[in-house]
């Protein structure tokens, strides 16, 4: 699988805000993204797993070009996409298409299913006849399963429930054959039991047109089950990467290793140790000097708060198959 | 004799033929010192179920049948000045959406203590801050934050703000309608631990009310599924989660909705079709269009809540036998 050339290649992404404050200082700097590489190859999907403030948001974001990152290379098929401007960025855009976590927010109450879809192939320039889009669009909508879709076409999106609004996004993304597509909570919005419905179908969709799939998610457990490989990013950086399994079993970094140890799991009396960080994810504007997470890490503290953590920045290497961002990370027994 | 205990309630939306029965004919009992979690989808009529104990209903909802008895007294049929002397000092409620429902402009502490001052009359203002102050180490919060306001604070610690807050006049019961739905693992995690201290501390029993099985799991020491309206099972937590034990199809199809990550490494099962329109009328048990093992019977008979053992009941006709 390592041969073939990604489809999405990321190369040292850094997003910065500023941020005005009062006083003299005037304005400050947020660092939400703080060097981030990532590749996607076809057919794959890429979990990214973090907490609210950890920068997951801020990295679809940058990619998808809705902010200007701050620095960095993010290449698509090869291309740079943060030297496209104006009309080459938009015909760009129909290779890289987005879900949205909100199909309450993220569709246009005042425009039919069917026209939703048509605005798509119309935003891409796609030039075709009317009727061929109208084919298409219907097309579209049978396939992620809104039948018959003559009468759902001619519905307006608010008279939708949100997982059949969540299907027509799928629907209006997917008709463009992206090459990558990027989603961001695209079911914490909807009922469990229908949660299922909407991965299954971004899973059939995605392998058969082999697209790259950014799956952003403070869920764990569900990047778990549905992505190729995940990456848990906190305050701003990737701070483990690895094969879902793997990762889960054994996580190698502590903030992973936390993560994991919380898993809400949906049986009683599973014997497991809880391990509760207290506090919060660093202030981007505040950011701590060396590892990030030593405030907070609780192998720090029972190491006896090393100098190293504080002192140096830990870079993310490889350990086995995963990567890891800690000066000690937990070893494997070996046999 | 149990602290609450709710019989054969019905809350109407709206009336007459566009009316919908949102909550129809449910039982609900909360003993002393227990934790019992309201579970369902959205539109079960959880929230509704919950919202009807202090009758805290909007204004075109109505309880059509049923009484609701806290302590022996019936609060069905109480006025409002009288329900105001339960709420907040009998019963007080952690509302949906907390992280947005706190006043921008008024400090941390005057917020904890307003209760106080209003259900307690004859409390100094000075006494009501220390109270609040006492209620924020608490809760976790050091008490020279009580100065703050609501913007200074994370998600994680308003939330915390809003559980002093509930227990401000010692409550007996308290509601808690999702109460860490908008919150981080992590966090939901901490205030999970919080709550289960506080409910020794303080004595608390707690109506928790999540879409979360896996959060109930973890927490409660009864479990109710809600349906379309109903209840669909209800029992000890050992009775209801863990696919051996549950006696609901839509318990089990529920439990296999969400990955768990002890278990082996598969694609979750969801359930197909949709949850049904309380506005029509209904034959048969609601969930059978989308169960995968109803039979005839479940189309034409309504299943009645049956016993199964001491605390498990499930509204099933195929009950225990449906794997």
């Amino acid at each position: 699988m390592n041969s073939v050339a990604p489809i999405l290649d990321v190369n040292n992404l850094t997003v910065e805000y500023q941020v005005k404050t009062k006083g003299k200082r005037g304005v400050r700097i947020a660092r939400a993204v703080d060097g981030v590489s990532l590749k996607i190859r076809p057919g794959e999907t890429l979990a990214v797993v973090g907490e609210s403030g950890s920068g997951k948001t801020s990295i679809a974001n940058a990619i998808m070009r809705l902010i200007e990152p701050t620095s960095g290379s993010i290449m698509l098929d090869g291309k740079e996409l943060t030297k496209l401007a104006g009309k080459e960025l938009r015909l760009a855009r129909s290779k890289f298409q987005m879900i949205f976590q909100d199909p309450f927010e993220s569709l246009d109450p005042r425009r039919t299913v069917l026209d939703t879809i048509l605005e798509s192939l119309v935003v891409a320039g796609i030039g075709i006849d009317d009727a061929e889009k109208r084919k298409l669009a219907l097309e579209a909508l049978e396939k992620v399963g809104l039948i018959p879709a003559e009468n759902v076409g001619a519905r307006y999106t608010y008279q939708l429930s949100g997982g059949q609004r969540q299907r027509v996004a799928i629907a209006a993304a997917m008709i463009l054959k992206p090459h990558l597509l990027v989603a961001d909570e695209p079911v914490s919005m909807l009922d469990v039991s229908l949660r299922a419905g909407i991965l299954r179908l971004m899973r059939e969709l995605s392998r058969e047109l082999q697209i790259a799939t950014l799956f952003i998610t403070h869920d764990l457990s569900l990047a778990w089950m549905y992505a190729d490989r995940i990456a848990v990013v906190y305050s701003g950086r990737i701070v483990e990467e690895g094969h879902p399994a793997d990762l889960i079993s054994f996580p190698q970094h502590p903030y992973t290793k936390a993560l994991v140890s919380v898993i809400p799991v949906p049986e009683k009396n599973i014997a497991r140790n809880r391990i509760i960080l207290s506090g919060e994810i660093p202030d981007p504007l505040e950011i701590p000097s060396g590892c990030r997470f030593s405030p907070r890490c609780p192998k720090y503290r029972a190491l006896g708060q090393p100098e190293l953590c504080i002192s140096s920045d830990p870079k993310l290497e490889s350990i086995g198959d995963q990567f890891v961002a800690c000066h000690f990370p937990e070893k494997k027994e070996t046999k | 004799m149990n602290l609450l205990e709710v019989k054969n309630l019905s809350v109407q939306y709206g009336s007459g033929q566009g009316g919908v029965l949102a909550v129809d004919g449910v039982d609900l009992s909360v003993g002393v010192g227990e934790f019992v979690g309201l579970a369902g989808e959205s539109g079960c009529g959880k929230t509704t179920l919950a919202m009807a104990i202090p009758n805290l209903l909007p204004k075109y909802a109505s309880i059509t049948t049923g009484t609701i008895e806290f302590e022996g007294q019936d609060l069905s049929n109480k006025s409002e000045s009288e329900l105001n002397e339960v709420r907040w000092r009998d019963i007080s409620v952690i509302f949906q959406g907390a992280l947005n429902a706190l006043n921008p402009v008024a400090t941390i502490g005057n917020q904890i203590a307003e209760p106080i001052l209003i259900h307690e009359p004859g409390t100094s203002h000075d006494a009501a801050i220390t109270r609040a102050k006492e209620l924020l180490e608490a809760v976790g919060i050091s008490a020279s934050r009580s100065s703050s306001y609501s913007h200074e604070f994370s998600g994680g610690m308003r939330q915390r703000v809003m559980i002093a807050m509930a227990l401000a006049c010692r409550p007996k019961l308290v509601i808690a309608d999702e109460p860490i739905t908008a919150l981080d693992v992590m966090t939901q995690a901490q205030i999970l631990e919080l709550l289960r201290s506080l409910s020794e501390t303080f004595n608390l029993s707690m109506l928790l009310i999540s879409h979360d099985l896996s959060v109930l799991a973890e927490t409660c020491d009864r479990v109710q599924i809600m349906y379309a309206g109903k209840v669909a099972e209800v029992g000890t937590a050992d009775d209801v989660f863990g696919e051996q034990n549950s006696a609901h199809p839509y318990t089990q199809r529920l439990l296999k909705s969400y990955p768990n990550i002890h278990q082996e490494r598969k694609f979750i099962d969801g359930i197909p079709g949709y949850p049904p329109d309380l506005s029509k009328s209904h034959a048969g048990c609601r969930f059978a269009e989308r169960c995968t093992v109803s039979v005839e019977k479940c189309f034409t008979d309504e299943p009645e809540l049956a016993v199964i053992s001491e605390l498990h009941r499930s509204a099933c006709h195929l009950v225990g036998g449906s794997k």
